[in-house]
């Protein structure tokens, strides 16, 4: 829902606005709403963080480097895919078929790119794929 | 539960405009690129913004974890803004324009894919 309104939105009507606001404006009105909307989350308190750690796990976790915290992730990821084989092959398969969707897009993008400049069709609106 | 259409909203209200800006100010802009080497130049950027974002996803799951969900979001948004600002002060550099581009499509796939909807998960 957010999605779709979001992107509906934003070419109907900040498109618009950036348009007759000139280059620079444009881009810092839609660059800065990004401050705008942490602000908004803060002030909302809207993002709540899980509380799954206990407190002393809590505690001796964050006394911990970035690394040391990621090492530790990994272990613990390690261990719970040898419990689990089926957690393993679901890691794999969601990673695999989002590998899958990313270079169906860039291959779509490439050929856009060959396609366009091969025929000069003057396409300057080639859809956002993320 | 607000916080999960909310976001997605907020992320593509602000980002597709950006992405439709970013194509004009190619042709239009101080880039000073024809219609034909701006479209080049967008689905290049697209492209390499995507390659870029495959191991950025595994890396946004680990931010989530290890900064907790509002600093990474806010991290993500932080730099999602000033590379779309940067884009126009960049310019004629197509080489800035790439890292931009990239940058932006790597701070919008972790936020894409984000952990908020497992709070309403309940675990038996």
């Amino acid at each position: 829902m957010g999605l779709t309104i979001g992107n509906i939105l934003s070419i109907a009507a900040l498109l618009t606005l950036t348009k007759t606001m000139g280059i620079i404006p444009g881009f810092l009105l839609s660059g800065g709403l990004f401050f705008v909307y942490v602000g908004i989350f803060w002030g909302g308190k809207m993002i709540v963080e899980p509380t799954v750690n206990e407190d002393k796990e809590g505690k001796r976790r964050e006394k911990k480097s970035l690394l040391g915290q990621m090492r530790s992730q990994l272990r613990q990821l390690w261990k719970a895919c040898q419990a689990d084989k089926a957690l393993m092959i679901g890691i794999f398969a969601v990673s695999a078929s989002r590998f899958g969707v990313v270079m169906i897009q860039v291959t779509f993008l490439t050929w856009m790119t060959d396609l366009n400049d091969e025929n000069d069709l003057g396409i300057t609106n080639i859809p956002a794929l993320w | 539960m607000l916080v999960i259409p909310l976001l997605t909203f907020f992320l593509l209200f602000s980002s597709a405009c950006a992405i439709q800006q970013s194509v004009t100010v190619l042709s239009e802009g101080s880039y000073g690129k024809t219609p034909t080497e701006a479209n080049a130049i967008n689905s290049k950027a697209g492209m390499m913004g995507a390659l870029v974002a495959i191991p950025f996803l595994l890396v946004g799951g680990f931010l989530f974890d290890l900064m907790g969900r509002f600093k990474t979001v806010a991290l993500l948004f932080f730099i999602m803004g000033v590379s779309i600002i940067s884009i126009p002060l960049v310019s004629p550099s197509v080489g800035a324009y790439y890292v931009c581009r990239t940058v932006m499509q790597c701070a919008v796939s972790p936020l894409l894919v984000n952990p908020f909807v497992n709070d309403y998960v309940v675990v038996k």
